[in-house]
């Protein structure tokens, strides 16, 4: 018994996971180490890897902070009265629930050339949709519940006590926060930010529909890949996906190694 | 320091947890908070503290209203009930955490911690984390952090709660010699009269967001104001028709009126054994419990129970035996009133007539 | 009377700025979307609604997400199960990887189910002798909501199982249960709610996964075209009316989803 559950495992893994992953290395290498790199020194490769490298730093950055600071709020906060509280934290999860397509046309919707607000913005000579800042916004909102999500239950955990403790004993918001609650929590925000660079580097359809997937201006890596499919360039769609395969490998061992050092806190 | 604390109140939503608390307190005095837990001891103390906002009332620290000022202003140490030490640190940075708030130089931080880690017996401990500290020294690392940054005023909120009942007792002594020794005011919360009593200099007793009485352990013990004082300290029996009894017949004129009776305020012997022999009533004795030290003997008078002690160098006494019960004093309580009354027939002239 | 926001005066600010960007980042677009489906009245909606490809796609989408959520309650179960109870060579190895689909780009995920499963790899020539089209018919959709919502079930029964307490297995045993019985009556209602919850998860991630099944499904508009490849359609053909309409529908339904969650997160936590 024991060992056909084991087998059927290993068969599942096989299939479902391990035979991709390995396809996607030997694909990649089908025309050759040539065809590998002609495929990703493309300008377009180039300037699609960039983009996708400058949102997930940029997307990175703005989430820990705000994601943080709110988990805090919705944690701590007393201004905040239970109810509303608890509403709050029910529409942090509402990314997760929204398909990333839609989350896009959100912003189209709002914020693109035929509104209100992006004309008044298109006047000031800032592009939001069809331009970087769409695209980061996009990717804000795909990413926005993770951090809150990681850290909330680890300020639970902890509870407010060593923070009081803190005030007692004399010390201000911010020096309690870097000295007492910081080290509680770096290991739930570590886990949060590898996630997030996870999900920021692979996000694709918000960022499709937002960016309007001009070549070696708003395309990222992932619509790239989509582009090279849909014009039957496989070989050159499987180096670029290479690159984000190894990518999200080496974020998975990262994943691994906080979410060890998190539990062992 | 000395503190004032005036008509105190504290709503949660709808639920009050301290209501119209006022005292005073003098300085370097050890003040203990007693009452049933949920009773709004904790309230009260994180109020002071300034982790609390009163809901009206005020707090005087030395005649100045603190009621804006927040904790960190306070100049008060607390101590937690799990201690809430800072779990990544070492037991030297939690204590000289304060310390090092106040910018204290190095070579001063270093001076007063190791004064305090000598104090509470914590040498060769410093370099620990709390976690490799046993449940005594975690309450000592606290309480030397606490005192770290020289407050005015110590806050203690069930010290002992998370600590074996064996080391318990060793602790509260400890505890009690090192507060004189500092010399701080200090106030402390829990639940377990007898630590209060071995403890604290004076108790207040709290129940249900009130303050029931404030006074010395030996005061409260004697004069309990409320029925719930008299109820809640020491052991008592608990008399519905006090007119049964030998000597009360009279007590209860005033209709509802109660009766608490404490074990010492009752007599027992052996028919011959008591010499007012006039102011004793029959009993039969139901059970009797070895306690270490005496016997616990539950006695029927007629429907009433009563229980009482009795010396292990006296006669042992059986279940199902006849006694003489003589009733010293009662505590009385209606709904208006509650008082103490002396057994009438005690004093009667009836050695004269022997 | 919270230690880390009390004392200076720039806390309001900050507290300000933080829910100004939560409302607007992510209530304004949601309501935004809203009312951009009704903004032309109820006529309109109903008329994009009602577009037999737009009820179709999303007909088709939700029950191509059923089928995927179903299979992988089965899998799901197993390997939960099999990685916590088992002991054998590779299981951390395993358990890593149960995160890969987490961690790995959806759209190359689709790239790599088309790899394995198309019309010139291995699998997919053999399926085609005998009769049956994996990539650009429902297979292939299936098995990319699969891929993408692997991880789903099983991490939601590992902690549960994790939890659960040895000796009330052992108890069962002692009271003469057998070990099927046991498993049914001790260990299956424990996992339960984490079943439940993950199937729910996986089901409202596969009404919404695009990246893996537009690269993948053909899009055949009324037969392989799922609804957020629709919706893409629809903003690609600049109709976004139309696009919100549906998107509407199916925003709903995974509200929907989510508030059954957390009201089965809620009760868990409350009957601790």
């Amino acid at each position: 018994m024991r060992r056909l559950w084991i087998t059927l495992t290993y068969l599942v893994f096989a299939i479902l996971l391990i035979a991709p992953l390995v396809k996607i290395f030997t694909g990649a290498w089908k025309d050759g180490i040539d065809g590998f790199i002609d495929a990703l020194t493309r300008p377009q490769s180039l300037h699609a890897l960039m983009m996708t490298g400058i949102i997930v730093v940029i997307v990175t950055l703005i989430n820990t902070l705000f994601g943080v600071m709110l988990a805090l709020y919705l944690v701590r906060a007393q201004w905040l009265g239970p109810k509303l509280k608890r509403l709050l934290n029910s529409i942090v999860d509402l990314p997760f629930a929204v398909s990333p397509v839609i989350g896009g046309l959100m912003i189209v919707l709002i914020l693109g050339p035929n509104t209100v607000i992006g004309s008044l913005f298109e006047d000031a000579g800032v592009k939001i949709v069809y331009a970087l800042p769409g695209m980061i916004l996009a990717t804000l909102f795909v990413t926005f519940p993770i951090m809150v999500r990681e850290v909330m239950p680890v300020l639970q955990e902890i509870g407010a006590q060593q923070e009081e403790a803190a005030s007692t004993l004399g010390a201000y918001s911010w020096y309690t926060f870097w000295k007492v609650t910081w080290p509680s929590i770096r290991w739930g925000v570590i886990y949060g930010v590898v996630l997030t660079v996870a999900r920021s580097l692979g996000e694709f359809g918000a960022v499709l529909v937002v960016s309007g997937n001009i070549m070696n201006k708003t395309q990222t890596a992932t619509t790239l890949v989509y582009q090279d499919v849909e014009n039957f360039n496989v070989v050159a769609a499987n180096g670029i996906a290479l690159v984000l395969a190894a990518f999200s490998v080496g974020l998975l061992l990262l994943m691994e190694w906080a979410k060890k050092r998190k539990e062992v806190h | 320091m000395h503190i004032e604390v005036r008509n105190l109140n504290k709503n949660f939503g709808d639920f009050h947890a301290v209501r119209d608390v006022s005292f005073d307190i003098e300085k370097g005095k050890l003040i203990g908070l007693l009452g049933p837990s949920g009773g709004g001891k904790t309230s009260i103390l994180r109020m002071l503290a300034g982790l609390e906002t009163p809901s009206s009332g005020d707090i005087v620290f030395h005649g100045k209203r603190v009621n804006d000022l927040p904790p960190q202003e306070r100049g008060i140490g607390f101590v937690f009930q799990n201690y809430a030490l800072f779990k990544h640190m070492t037991v030297y940075d939690n204590v000289a955490f304060g310390l090092k708030v106040k910018k204290h130089t190095k070579e001063q931080i270093r001076e007063r911690v190791m004064y305090l880690v000598e104090l509470t017996g914590l040498k060769g401990f410093e370099h620990r984390y709390p976690h490799q500290l046993s449940g005594g020294q975690r309450q000592r690392v606290a309480f030397a952090r606490a005192l770290a940054p020289e407050p005015q005023l110590l806050l203690l909120d069930e010290p002992f709660a998370a600590i074996d009942a064996k080391i318990r007792t060793e602790l509260r002594t400890w505890l009690k010699e090192m507060i004189e020794r500092v010399g701080i005011t200090s106030i402390f919360v829990t639940h377990d009269q007898e630590e209060a009593i071995e403890v604290a200099d004076e108790i207040m007793i709290i129940n249900k967001g009130r303050l029931e009485q404030k006074g010395s352990p030996w005061d409260i013990y004697k004069n309990p104001e409320t029925p719930f004082v008299a109820s809640f300290i020491g052991e008592s029996s608990f008399i519905d028709d006090i007119s049964s009894l030998k000597g009360f017949e009279s007590a209860a004129v005033q209709p509802d009126t109660k009766a608490l009776i404490r074990p010492e305020y009752i007599e027992i012997g052996k028919p011959g054994e008591i010499k007012l022999a006039s102011a004793t009533m029959p009993a039969v004795v139901k059970h009797i419990h070895f306690r270490g030290s005496e016997w616990m003997v539950e006695l029927a008078v007629g429907d009433t129970k009563l229980i009482t002690y009795r010396s292990l160098e006296k006669e042992v006494l059986k279940p199902g035996e006849a006694v003489s019960v003589l009733l010293h004093r009662a505590y009385l309580f209606n709904d208006q009133d509650s008082w103490i009354m002396e057994n009438p027939l005690k004093v009667d002239p009836m050695p004269i007539h022997i | 009377m919270n230690a880390l926001f009390r004392g200076k005066g720039w806390s309001f600010g900050f507290r300000t700025a933080i829910m100004l960007y939560f409302v607007c980042l992510i209530v304004l677009p949601i309501l935004g979307i809203y009312t951009q489906s009704f903004s032309l009245g109820w006529a309109p909606f109903w008329e994009s609604v009602s577009d037999p490809l737009a009820w179709k796609a999303v007909l088709l989408t939700v029950k191509l997400a059923l089928i995927a959520t179903i299979l992988n309650i089965f899998l799901g179960t197993m390997i939960g199960w099999v990685l916590i109870r088992y002991r054998f060579p590779g299981r951390s190895l395993l358990n890593s990887l149960v995160d890969l689909p987490f961690a790995l780009p959806t759209a190359v995920g689709g790239l790599l189910i088309l790899l394995l499963l198309g019309p010139n790899s291995l699998v997919g020539s053999l399926a085609e002798s005998i009769g049956i089209e994996i990539v650009f018919h429902e297979p292939a959709i299936v098995v990319a909501m699969l891929f993408v919502t692997f991880p789903f079930v099983i991490r939601a029964i590992q902690p549960l199982l994790e939890e659960l307490d040895k000796s009330e297995e052992e108890a069962a045993y002692t009271l003469g249960a057998s070990k099927a019985k046991t498993f049914f009556q001790v260990i299956f209602p424990t996992m339960l709610p984490g079943i439940l919850s993950g199937a729910m998860l996986a089901f409202s991630r596969g009404l919404a996964e695009f990246g893996a099944v537009v690269l993948v499904a053909g899009n055949i508009p009324g037969k392989t075209l799922v609804a957020s490849v629709y919706i893409f359609g629809e903003i690609e053909s600049d109709n976004p009316q139309g696009a919100a309409a549906v998107s509407v529908i199916l925003l709903t339904l995974s509200f929907l989803i989510l508030w059954i969650v957390n009201l089965l997160q809620a009760r868990r936590s409350g009957a601790k």
